[in-house]
């Protein structure tokens, strides 16, 4: 008998009423080429913080990560508001560039998937 | 263009056959001879065809389409006696109405075998209801075409929409966001069509011809220019070498193709469109002034 249960996955209907939301963490500056950098804390790796304990006096648990958003990436984020699940942010996203549904949802659930696993966003399940 | 109050208002069509559905359905996936389709990620109907052999009896054609389909989908399939209300506009099809279940789910479908292109069709509904006039999955039916009515094949996938010759055949594609290519070829002949967006990112910072340059580095010479149905555009004609410095070699030039190439900025789709045409023989403006970037 397992113990550990594992959590199912979500199929791809409940996915795609989940909720994104921004880490708080993350500060925004714009450049004048238009573009968007995204700042936000990540914790060294193990290994990394093991040489700061050796060369430095007093090692940092975190250093500060940044990301470049192009115009694209500019409007999924700013879309992102903590209310909106991911299907509502594919239907504006498309209609914001007058992109097909099914080319929109690639996009942007890829773009999500990768703010994710960057800790930069997280989701909600609804 | 869409219709008021019309069930069925989006068209799909794909290497040969058409057919129409709601609009929130999408393609969930398709191949050279199978369409899947589907709402919000669960299956709505699948379409999977095939050419028939030059020679063959139907009853042992549909027995061995049914058997390979059987063991291909995991599925099991009943056959049904044909609805009596049901009637379809194509007169040379041949019906055969069956159910299916698999482990997980259960549905209709039909088999379809058109006398005129000999190519048999199976669609398959992931729903219970019957296909009777006036069920979804009958209105369905009665818009399928296995065959485009025309000298001109159609195509209308992804907001992609345009037409080629008939003898045509696709040859390949790729769907990927921000970039389609569909590939397809006439004895020597292959016509390429390009679907870029969203052209108002895509365009901020470039030209439509710096665009043209960086995507397809081959392009050489100037570009003409003109109006278009979708506005205007930009034209190359020009004859490739096969290898680098084959030019210098004159008895080489006659094996390099005839290549015309158009893009046009649709301003209203934000899209930008190309088609390109190599031919061994002459510069096929012809079929670039029939395309979906045509002249007026």
């Amino acid at each position: 008998m397992a113990i550990f249960k594992k959590k199912p996955d979500l199929d791809k209907k409940d996915a795609l009423l989940c909720i994104p939301e921004k880490n708080s963490l993350v500060e925004e500056t714009y450049l004048d080429s238009g573009d968007l950098i995204l700042s936000y804390p990540a914790l060294y790796k193990p290994f990394f913080m093991n040489i700061q304990k050796i060369i430095r006096r007093n090692p940092q648990a975190t250093f500060l990560r940044k990301i470049q958003l192009d115009r694209l990436g500019i409007d999924v984020w700013l879309l992102l508001d903590g209310k909106k699940n991911v299907k509502t942010l594919i239907k504006e996203f498309a209609v914001l560039h007058t992109l097909n549904y099914k080319e929109a949802e690639i996009s942007v659930t890829l773009f999500l998937r990768s703010l994710g696993e960057k800790g930069v966003i997280g989701i909600k399940e609804p | 263009m869409l219709k008021e109050n019309d069930p069925l208002p989006k068209t799909i069509a794909w290497n040969g056959i058409a057919l129409n559905v709601p609009l929130t359905w999408e393609i969930d996936s398709l191949d050279t001879t199978h369409l899947l389709i589907g709402e919000d990620g669960s299956p709505k109907v699948e379409i999977k065809w095939t050419d028939s052999p030059s020679r063959f009896t139907l009853e042992t054609y549909l027995k061995r389409f049914i058997s390979q389909s059987q063991k291909r989908l995991t599925i099991k399939i009943h056959e049904l006696p044909t609805p009596r209300s049901f009637s379809h506009p194509e007169k040379n099809f041949e019906f055969f109405f069956f159910s299916w279940t698999s482990t997980s789910s259960t549905g209709n479908g039909v088999l379809i075998f058109c006398s005129l292109c000999k190519r048999l069709t199976m669609i398959r509904f992931f729903s219970d209801s019957r296909i009777d006039p006036p069920s979804l999955p009958a209105l369905i039916l009665m818009s399928f075409t296995d065959h485009p009515p025309s000298d001109q094949t159609h195509w209308q996938v992804f907001d992609l929409k345009f037409s080629t010759p008939r003898s045509f055949e696709l040859l390949e594609y790729s769907f990927k966001p921000g970039c389609y290519i569909i590939n397809v070829k006439h004895k020597k002949t292959i016509q390429t069509i390009f679907s870029w967006g969203p052209a108002s990112f895509l365009l901020t910072r470039t030209s439509l011809s710096e665009f043209a340059s960086q995507r397809l580095p081959q392009l050489k010479g100037l570009a003409n220019t003109g109006v278009c149905i979708r506005g205007n555009y930009l034209e190359w004609s020009y004859r490739p070498a096969r290898f680098k410095n084959a030019q210098i070699l004159p008895f080489l030039s006659r094996y390099s193709l005839f290549t015309v190439f158009r893009i046009c900025h649709d301003q209203k789709k934000n899209r930008i469109l190309g088609v390109m045409v190599d031919s061994p023989l002459r510069f096929e403006h012809d079929l670039i002034k029939g395309s979906m970037i045509g002249d007026l």
